[in-house]
């Protein structure tokens, strides 16, 4: 199995390549296909650099991003997937319903903050929507 | 004849047989001589595949050149969706009432056309892209003519009661529209993988801040830019009434003014084509009773939570096109942009005079 970091430099290597050498040579009907490719390897690769900057936990260091992501979703002892579960069963239980504008609000403010930085960052600062939509 | 695929490889979605299609039909119209000209893949639509054919009839009722537009039903339908039968039997409602739709001539069934059923309609003229709508409404004139004139059109919808004798597959909801919903997104929440709080939390919060008054119309369910047809800035049809149930007024208006269907264009809070006040102006022309408007932002908010239950949802169906596949792991991406702005939007409402 490969480190993570060697991942990283491969992916972004394809995507240097696909940017600069095939991308600017494909006809103009399949320029949407090609933005759609850009925005998922630009998110895999925020994914990767982010993974690799926060994830300390010596059980997940070393695995390929697959993998961690797998890991920690799927893990029943996962702290992540813990605290993200029994707070959505929290919500919906009814147990912040006599505040749910209090601090409740600033947590799920940070957490979508943070999934924006992965999959959108530019929208944190002009808040303006991908488009189109898809349906 | 041709048979025009678009895209590398091919939709796992159904996709008609050009020759049961051209022999079904003739048996049907009953023509001396049919033609097929060409078939082709019309853009949009992740659920349903629609196509459109072109046709030349020697006699018969449809002498000469003819368009239809041929609507596949769906592999994964969503819960909330219309049976392709169901969505036939409204539009021969509505064909008979003064809404635009689409003329609808044949549901052709199961293993004929395709493996499934398939609705074959009259193809409308104009277009239905947001982009080009948009660029249609490009001066002011324009801007207020098509937005009046979707307040009239919404308005005819929604003038259309339950009643005993008519369209008696829309269940009329035991609950209130609001809950209605809220019963359904509780039910996505359920179905998806991941859990996802925030959306928990919009759900509690329409909850308790449900407008007290309701009242219950035909409503389209996904009355949206994407799905009306304008030629120039003439209303030539609206589309797509696979979500149509009984709900109230203002779950479509919410939708159509969300945000998050402004295609960019927010300062247009109708569908990113004009200003309230215009379209208000058109519906109220046409409605049977009056709206409170003031509830409006609170509809906004709920078609934004569904959308982002819907972003989810889509990112979780498994279709073998790549394409396909991409366009929607890329949806459920800005799911989270979606989410920001319900946080955005109710702590507006919060702060505003609409809240309790």
């Amino acid at each position: 199995m490969q480190n993570r970091q060697t991942i990283m430099n491969l992916l972004k290597t394809i995507r240097d390549v696909l940017d600069q050498d095939v991308f600017p040579n494909l006809p103009a009907h399949q320029l949407g296909t090609v933005k759609m490719t850009q925005s998922g390897l630009d998110i895999v690769i925020r994914n990767l650099t982010k993974s690799s900057e926060t994830i300390t936990d010596p059980k997940i260091q070393g695995m390929t991003f697959n993998a961690a992501l797998s890991f920690l979703k799927n893990n029943k002892n996962s702290e992540y997937k813990f605290s993200v579960r029994e707070l959505a069963k929290d919500i919906r239980e009814g147990k912040y319903d006599d505040n749910l504008l209090g601090p409740i609000l600033g947590e799920l403010e940070e957490q979508v903050c943070q999934r924006l930085e992965l999959s959108n960052p530019e929208y944190l600062s002009k808040q303006r929507f991908t488009q189109p939509n898809v349906i | 004849m041709n048979v025009i695929n678009f895209g590398p490889g091919v939709y796992d979605l159904p996709t008609p047989d050009p020759v049961r299609l051209t022999q079904w039909l003739g048996n049907k119209i009953e023509s001396k001589s049919i033609k097929l000209i060409d078939i082709s893949k019309l853009d949009g639509g992740a659920l349903h595949e629609n196509w459109i054919c072109r046709y030349l009839f020697e006699d018969g009722l449809f002498e000469g050149r003819q368009e239809f537009v041929l609507r596949m039903a769906p592999l994964h339908k969503l819960p909330q969706s219309l049976t392709l039968n169901q969505e036939y039997k409204l539009l021969r409602f509505l064909n008979k009432t003064d809404i635009i739709v689409p003329k609808v001539f044949f549901l052709a069934p199961q293993s004929t056309i395709s493996d499934d059923e398939v609705l074959v309609m009259q193809a409308l003229k104009g277009t239905s892209s947001p982009l080009e709508l948009m660029k249609n409404a490009h001066t002011v004139e324009n801007e207020n003519a098509m937005t009046r004139l979707l307040g009239q059109h919404s308005a005819r919808i929604h003038n259309i009661e339950p009643k005993a004798d008519i369209l008696n597959f829309l269940t009329i909801p035991k609950v209130s529209p609001v809950h209605q919903n809220l019963l359904l997104f509780e039910k996505i929440l359920d179905s998806l993988s991941s859990p996802l709080p925030l959306l928990e939390w919009a759900v509690r919060w329409l909850n308790k801040n449900e407008p007290t008054e309701n009242e219950i119309r035909l409503s389209h369910g996904d009355l949206r830019v994407g799905n009306i047809m304008f030629n120039n800035t003439s209303l030539t049809g609206i589309l797509d009434w696979e979500f149509a149930s009984w709900s109230d007024p203002l779950e479509d208006i919410g939708w159509l003014c969300a945000r998050c269907w402004r295609y960019g264009n927010d300062n247009k809070r109708v569908g990113g084509i004009g200003e309230l006040n215009d379209f208000i102006s058109g519906y109220d022309e046409i409605s049977n009773r009056t709206i409170n408007w003031s509830n409006l932002p609170y509809w906004e908010i709920l078609a934004t939570v569904k959308w982002a239950l819907i972003a989810h949802q889509q990112g979780q169906r498994n279709l073998s096109d790549r394409k396909k596949r991409l366009e929607l792991l890329l949806t459920e991406q800005k799911a989270d942009e979606i989410e920001h702005d319900i946080l955005t939007q109710i702590k507006k409402f919060n702060g505003s005079a609409y809240a309790k």
